[in-house]
């Protein structure tokens, strides 16, 4: 239940992008591990996929942090993302994206602090399995 | 009357008497008895009966005797050195066995808490003038005795002064005794002592019994005891428990002693004696074993040698006049040495053998000789030995004589032996022997001198690897052993080498056991090898505890040609030094004590002694003098610096400093505290580079606390490799460390940078201190507070070319900028600039690989590392290295991006990969234009999207996803499907890797899709297959365009394998790659593919099996279904490298059976009636030659043949959409009978039943198809016919041009028709069939001919000899339309 409302509060999060077209979008959800802190939870993960742009809401769960909008472009399947997240700091994936699922790795830059890296592994998902049905 | 009266009275006063005395008598004895029976009286009677021996005494709290037994309690009994007493003590006997028989029958004796304490040394001191004549003697009886039952309990004690070191409870019950029948006796002890360690069960234990036999004399003749034996634990000795043995047994002369003892199988002994009575002899042998090899170990409790041993003493003791003669002997074995000290490993194992025999004359004890050997257990003559043997008779209670005692002897001990010691010296002696000779003697009692009988040698000594000449050493060590400490003389000293040097000295040294003072004395001169000085030294020193005397010292060292010494170290004055504090006495305050001068010494000979290191120059000169204040402290320094000339340095060949180096070494020693300064530190080699600066080195000794400082500045106009790069470079070092513990050290100033015409080219700073050493656990820590910084500038590649072997690079590193950070075991390195290079290019061999090439990326390392180097170096790593936004660009375009991260872990001694998280992108139009990879094949267009991502240790498994996209076709013409591969596997513990794989070709309208498994063989770099080859739906064709697009061609032209002439076909050619197609690719498949498709041709339900080879490729057992015929049919593709022309040759043979011909027309023509419906068999066979799989399939030639029978030939009308053809068709009755004779021959073409059809030729390498015949065989109609179909690239064979030549022959009705129309011959042939007289030659297309030839032939009969078919249906149209009017009715029909 917490997925579908997250996926309904990321939606809504995107409903900027997806106003001008009908852009594909894809849920994606699973692990993304800090290897610098030596952490991992699980990511929710939206794209909103127009042509070559891509554009992306995510939500972290503890112990790790991380909400907020990504930018990027998915070119043949290599997707690079970046964002600016609530937590004030910023995110950067790049990795392969697919029918299936989006794998690579990601580095968080956090302001006084060093580079942490960390890499992810998220599932693609049907929207209609974790979204209710339209009335 | 009174005579004979009177002569009565006599007799009758006596036997008046005689009643008196028998009354008094009886009364006497009634009194006596009475007083007998009387308790007082018998105790006093008993007292005074046991206080006829000297020191017996007993007493007693009650004491009885009646006829049936004694009664006592509170029994004391004491006897010099022995006391016993008993609470109750009841002894029954039978009196009337004693009046009748003369038998003592003891019933029952019964006493309780015994209490028996002896004290040795009391029984020692009794009365002891009697010899021992035997233990049975006091066992006799002067009547037969028997003992029905007896039940004693009670303790034991056994006493050293006031002491009781024994305490024990024993308890005896049994019986039966009788002068016929032996007694029993069952037995329990136990006894604890205070000489044994505490613990609950640290007592002797035994249980048994004992068994008494009795003579005819009444006497006991035999004792035997026999039981278990439980020892205590004593110490880490822990004897396993065993059984004794003991008895005494009477013999003629006197006694017989038997006895053995085994504690399981680790101790056993046995006794065998006798006792001559009459001689006063007692006599035996008493032997012992060890058998349990480790006793020694268990005993002392730490590993050591693996030692048996067998021992025997033949022993003789005169009773009489106190002698004594012993016989001992024994051999041993020891083995294992290495457990006692693993450098001992080597060693051999050894027999041992030892014998004395002594004797005893009064008090004197003689030694009469002894003797001990321990030789290596070995069957050679010259095998390692240690022999002692007596030289004289020793009487052992004196133990004093000034004449040898013994002689001592060591014979070939190998000096090979020692090299475990030498491996941290990194020399080890070849094989040779050690031997000498010494006499022992005993000055007096406390004084063991060896004196050597003849020198020791030791020859040849050879070191390797070791610079040092093989040589000889001799000397004569005499060695005193004494109660105070050990003195060594050697006079004689002598070193020789092969090469002549010779080395001399006498030395002597003691050692006090009580001081611990070490003194020595001594003088050394000689050539030492390698070093091309005469050395000459002498000394007297003595150190004591911390405090080191010295009265003499000096060391010269002198080349022979020169006067002065090259070095000399003197001791100026006597002096003592205190270690610890490093000072001297106050009174030696203000005086020089030692200098130390160099004079032109030569620095040459330090390099062989340095491996690769070679050092060069003469140390000039420089004075330095070791001198105590007024307050004794101690100062070290210099008067001249050290000079050193042409000093070089030259490592592994490569000469790195020549020059002229100058320092003033510098040293104060005070109370707890020592300042060591190298000052006026410069060198300069002879390019000028130059650097100067000072190191400071201060110590605390009590605190143990360290500072250490370094300022170094450094000029360098020439320095080696970087000189034409950057010109002169300066440089800066400075650093600032103390140790906070003993572990810790705190680096409180680091700054580094080399600097390039004042710009920096690199640098490490270290804002803040930070701090390294060891944990409390030994384990190597780093702790910074704020980041190190780590900056490189600008630097050209051109400067790795000495160290890029043939890599020549071009190109600029840009600055980069890093900061390194460390807590505890965890580092980490962030980039603060990635890491670009700019206009890169690279040539290998004269070969361009890259060039206009451009690259950047963000390097980061996480690293965990635990070290913990003593006392065993351990070290163990784990950690991730990773590249972030990595991008190349080659001539302005993009050409990668790549995102990765690589996992190890490690030690010491290996780094292996643990996991990988990669993903990347590739443009291959970028590229393509790489030198390294033209002519490679990649595609003008199109991406690669590829990861990796997994654990390469097989404990999670490895992911590899491929995308390629945008690929266009080798000819250009359009964008092939993407591509995707993805495979999922594991890392095995056999160092393979095995996949499921899936490929998927985005092929419409149905996608190409295949499933199998694959193994890569990390070790061997084979890919192996042994599965099934799975697919729903495989377009061949498509597959095959897309290997096209990635198959490097050439340009050069191809020789055939017989000769240079270039051939003429066309198609496309490939480069030869070295390796088969399938490469590295080994094993078989399974095929399993439910549609194979070939545009426009299926092949349905294929099966078979791909087998893969070093050489060969076959395809076997092929089978499916093809235009409803049973397709199969098999292929062999062998890799001939050898062959110039194409390294690649295919064979194979295909067949169909009962294929529907018309559905090939159909395929490409599906709205088309085939002209040729039947059911064929068709075989090929196909062979071919190429360099690629592509190439082969392009350029296969082969022939074919195809029968079949009972089908339909068509030959189709044109302009059959005319009513002028549907009139001819229909035979309309309105026509000329020659139209309507056509009508009949063109229902007859329409449908031409067949008998036979029968069809060969061959394909060629161009693709082109000739048909060498083609015979259909109908019941009316003979054609043969031969053509060809040319090649066209890209066209289906039924879509290509066809040209065929038909002879047409007939018979019956249609020769009548034919022969009305005079287009055949008149006369049949033999096969009844009429040609016809023209050939006429079908084109149109292979699958759709154009019958218009024929057709116009028959219109030209028809209507003469002009005119085709058209021209004749238009006539037939017009004559149509002129009939139309005539028609009744009307309209349109």
């Amino acid at each position: 239940m917490r997925r579908v409302s997250a996926i309904l509060f990321l939606l809504a999060g995107l409903a900027g992008a997806l106003r001008a077209a009908e852009p594909e979008v894809r849920v994606f959800y699973g692990l993304a591990t800090n290897t610098t802190a030596e952490a991992s939870a699980n990511v929710l993960l939206v794209l909103a996929i127009d042509g070559e742009k891509v554009v992306g809401q995510m939500q972290t769960e503890a112990p790790l942090a991380g909400s907020g909008r990504l930018e990027g472009r998915l070119i043949g399947g290599w997707c690079e993302l970046k964002g600016q997240l609530e937590e004030g700091f910023t995110i950067e994936f790049r990795g392969a994206c697919n029918a299936r699922d989006f794998r690579g790795t990601y580095t968080a830059a956090v302001p006084g602090e060093l580079l942490q890296y960390g890499k992810f592994q998220l599932s693609l998902q049907s929207p209609a399995k974790v979204m209710p049905p339209e009335k | 009357m009174s005579g004979p009266a009177s002569q009565e009275n006599p007799p009758k006063a006596k036997r008046r008497r005689w009643p008196w005395l028998v009354v008094g008598f009886l009364g006497g004895s009634g009194v006596v008895a009475g007083l007998l029976f009387a308790p007082p009286v018998q105790g006093w009677l008993l007292r005074r009966m046991i206080a006829t021996q000297p020191g017996w005494r007993v007493n007693f709290e009650t004491f009885g005797i009646a006829p049936t037994g004694v009664q006592a309690r509170g029994l004391e009994f004491a006897m010099p050195g022995l006391q016993a007493q008993a609470e109750p003590l009841a002894v029954r006997i039978a009196p009337g066995r004693l009046l009748t028989k003369r038998e003592l029958q003891i019933e029952r004796v019964e006493a309780q808490k015994v209490r028996v304490t002896i004290t040795p040394a009391q029984l020692a001191s009794g009365d002891s003038a009697e010899p021992f004549t035997g233990l049975l003697t006091l066992l006799q009886s002067p009547l037969p005795w028997l003992l029905d039952e007896a039940r004693i309990d009670g303790e034991i004690a056994v006493r050293d002064g006031d002491t009781a070191v024994v305490v024990g409870s024993f308890k005896l019950e049994g019986g039966q005794l009788s002068a016929t029948t032996p007694g029993e006796f069952a037995y329990e002890l136990t006894v604890n002592s205070a000489l044994l360690p505490l613990g609950p069960d640290n007592k002797v234990r035994s249980r048994g019994t004992i068994r008494l036999t009795q003579n005819r004399r009444y006497g006991v003749a035999k004792i035997e005891i026999a039981g278990d034996l439980t020892l205590p634990r004593y110490g880490a000795l822990a004897l396993p428990a065993g059984r004794f043995s003991f008895a005494v047994v009477a013999t003629e002369k006197g006694e017989e002693y038997r006895g053995d003892v085994k504690l399981g199988t680790a101790v056993a002994g046995e006794l065998h004696a006798a006792l001559d009575a009459a001689a006063k002899r007692l006599g035996g042998r008493l032997t012992l074993g060890v058998e349990e090899g480790d006793l020694l170990s268990a005993t002392l409790g730490s590993p050591l040698p693996h030692v048996t041993a067998t021992s025997s003493v033949d022993f003789e003791i005169g009773l009489d006049a106190n002698t004594l003669r012993a016989d001992a002997g024994g051999e041993f074995d020891v083995r294992d040495l290495g457990r006692l000290q693993p450098e001992l490993a080597g060693v051999d194992a050894f027999k041992g053998r030892f014998g004395a025999k002594f004797g005893k004359a009064g008090d004197a004890i003689v030694a009469q000789h002894f003797s001990f050997e321990l030789a290596a257990n070995r069957a050679e003559p010259d095998r390692p030995t240690i022999r002692l043997d007596s030289l004289a008779p020793v009487n052992v209670t004196a133990l004093s004589s000034s004449s040898p005692l013994a002689k001592l002897v060591l014979a070939h001990l190998p000096i090979a032996w020692a090299n475990p010691w030498l491996v941290a010296a990194g020399v080890q002696l070849e094989p040779a022997e050690f031997g000498g000779e010494w006499q022992v003697t005993l000055a007096d009692k406390r004084k063991l001198v060896l004196s050597p009988a003849r020198a020791c040698v030791i020859e040849p000594v050879i070191f390797t690897p070791s610079p040092l000449p093989p040589g000889r050493f001799a000397f004569s060590p005499r060695i005193e052993l004494s109660e105070t400490g050990v003195t060594l003389d050697v006079p004689d000293f002598l070193a020789e080498s092969k090469a002549g040097e010779r080395m001399m000295a006498r030395l002597a040294a003691n050692y006090d056991f009580a001081s611990g003072a070490v003194g020595s004395h001594g003088h050394f001169e000689g050539v030492v090898p390698t070093v091309p000085f005469v050395v000459a030294a002498d000394w007297i020193a003595k150190l004591a505890g911390q405090t080191l005397a010295l009265n003499e010292f000096s060391l010269e060292a002198r080349a022979p040609d020169a006067t002065n010494p090259a070095v000399r170290l003197a001791l100026l004055q006597p002096t003592t030094i205190d270690l610890e504090k490093l000072t001297v006495p106050v009174a030696s305050g203000g005086a020089e004590l030692m200098r130390l001068s160099f004079d032109r010494l030569p620095l040459g000979w330090i390099s062989r002694w340095s491996g690769d290191v070679a050092i060069d120059g003469t140390l000039v000169g420089g004075v330095s003098v070791l001198r105590a204040d007024a307050e004794g402290k101690l100062t070290f320094s210099t008067q001249a610096p050290w000079t050193i000339d042409d000093a070089g340095l030259t490592v592994g060949g490569r000469q790195l400093a020549q020059g002229r180096m100058r320092f003033a070494p510098r040293a104060e020693f005070a109370e707890n505290r020592v300042a060591a300064t190298l000052a006026e530190f410069s060198a300069e080699d002879q390019a000028g580079n130059r650097v100067a600066g000072d190191v400071e080195l201060s110590a605390e000794i009590a605190e143990r606390k360290v500072t250490a400082a370094l300022t170094l500045a450094a000029s360098l106009p020439a320095l080696p490799h970087s000189e034409g790069t950057f010109g002169a470079l300066d440089a800066d070092i400075r650093a600032k460390a103390h140790n906070e513990t003993d572990k810790i050290v705190v680096m409180d100033e680091l700054a580094v940078q080399v600097r390039s015409a004042g710009r920096e080219l690199f640098a490490v700073e270290a804002p803040q201190p930070f701090l390294f050493g060891f944990s409390n656990s030994g384990m190597f820590t780093v702790g910074t507070i704020a980041p190190l910084a780590l900056r490189t500038g600008e630097i050209p590649l051109a400067w790795l070319r000495p160290w890029s072997a043939g890599l020549e690079l071009e190109g600029t590193l840009q600055p980069a900028e890093f900061v390194a950070a460390a807590q505890l075991t965890k580092f980490q390195v962030r980039p603060v600039k990635p890491v670009h290079v700019r206009d890169l290019a690279a040539r290998w061999e004269d070969r361009d690989l890259v060039r206009e090439t451009e690259f950047s990326f963000h390097p980061g390392l996480d690293l965990t590392l635990i070290c913990i180097p003593l006392p065993e170096f351990q070290l163990a790593l784990s950690g991730t290295a990773h590249v972030t936004r990595g991008a190349l660009e080659i001539a302005g375009r993009h050409a990668l991006d790549l995102d990765a991260a690589f996992s190890f872990l490690g030690n010491d001694r290996a780094l292996l990969p643990s996991g990988i998280e990669l993903t990347t992108r590739v443009e291959l139009a970028a590229l393509r234009d790489t030198p390294a990879l033209a002519g490679r094949g990649l595609p003008t267009h199109g991406t690669i999207v590829a990861r990796v991502n997994g654990d390469m240790l097989g404990n999670e498994p490895i992911e590899f996803w491929t995308r390629v996209d945008g690929v266009p076709a080798a000819d250009g013409s359009r964008v092939l499907p993407a591509l995707e591969i993805g495979a999922h596997g594991k890392v095995s513990l056999t160092q393979s890797f095995t996949a499921d794989v899936a490929v998927q070709l985005e092929t419409t309208p149905r996608p190409t899709e295949a499933k199998f498994e694959l193994g890569l063989n990390l070790r061997e770099g084979n890919l192996e297959i042994a599965s099934a080859f799975r697919s729903a739906f495989l377009d061949a064709g498509e597959a095959l365009e897309m290997l096209r697009a990635f198959q490097p061609r050439t340009t050069e032209p191809v020789k055939d394998p017989d000769g240079a002439t270039p051939r003429a076909e066309g198609g496309s050619r490939y480069a030869q790659l070295g390796v088969p197609f399938w490469s590295t690719l080994r094993g078989h498949f399974d095929l399993d593919i439910g549609t194979l498709q070939f545009a426009p041709y299926r092949i349905e339900r294929v099966g078979g099996r791909l087998e893969l080879r070093d050489r060969e490729l076959e395809l076997s057992h092929l089978s499916g279904s093809m235009f409803a015929g049973r397709w199969g049919g098999r292929v062999r593709i062998d890799y001939q490298p050898e062959n110039q022309a194409g390294d690649h040759a295919l064979a194979g043979e295909f067949r169909i059976e009962q294929f529907d011909s018309a559905r090939v027309v159909q395929t490409v023509f599906p709205e088309e009636l085939s002209t040729l419906d039947a059911k064929i068999d068709v075989r090929s066979t196909v062979r071919s030659r190429g360099n690629a799989l592509v190439e082969l399939i392009e350029r296969t030639e082969g022939e074919f043949t195809a029968e079949g029978s009972g089908g339909v030939v068509r030959l189709k009308v044109p302009k059959q959409e005319l009513a002028a053809t549907a009139a001819v068709f229909g035979g309309t009755i309105l026509l000329s009978p020659e139209l309507r004779a056509l009508g009949r021959l063109l229902k007859k073409f329409a449908e031409m039943p067949v008998d036979q059809i029968r069809l060969s030729g061959q394909r060629t390498a161009t693709g082109e198809v000739e048909l060498s015949e083609l015979r259909i065989d109908s019941p009316q109609a003979r054609l043969s016919a031969r053509g060809r179909i040319p090649a066209v690239p890209g066209e289906p064979l039924m879509n290509r041009p066809l040209e065929l030549s038909i002879d047409l022959a007939a018979r019956d009705e249609m020769a009548v028709i034919l022969g009305g129309m005079s287009l055949i011959e008149k006369k049949p042939g033999a096969d009844g069939y009429r040609p016809l007289r023209e050939t006429f030659v079908l084109g149109g297309k292979a699958g759709e001919p154009d019958t218009r030839p024929l057709y116009d032939l028959l219109a030209k009969a028809v209507v003469g000899s002009k005119g085709t078919w058209g021209f004749l249906m238009r006539q037939v149209q017009n004559q149509v339309n002129k009939l139309k009017p005539a028609k009744p009715g009307g309209g349109k029909s």
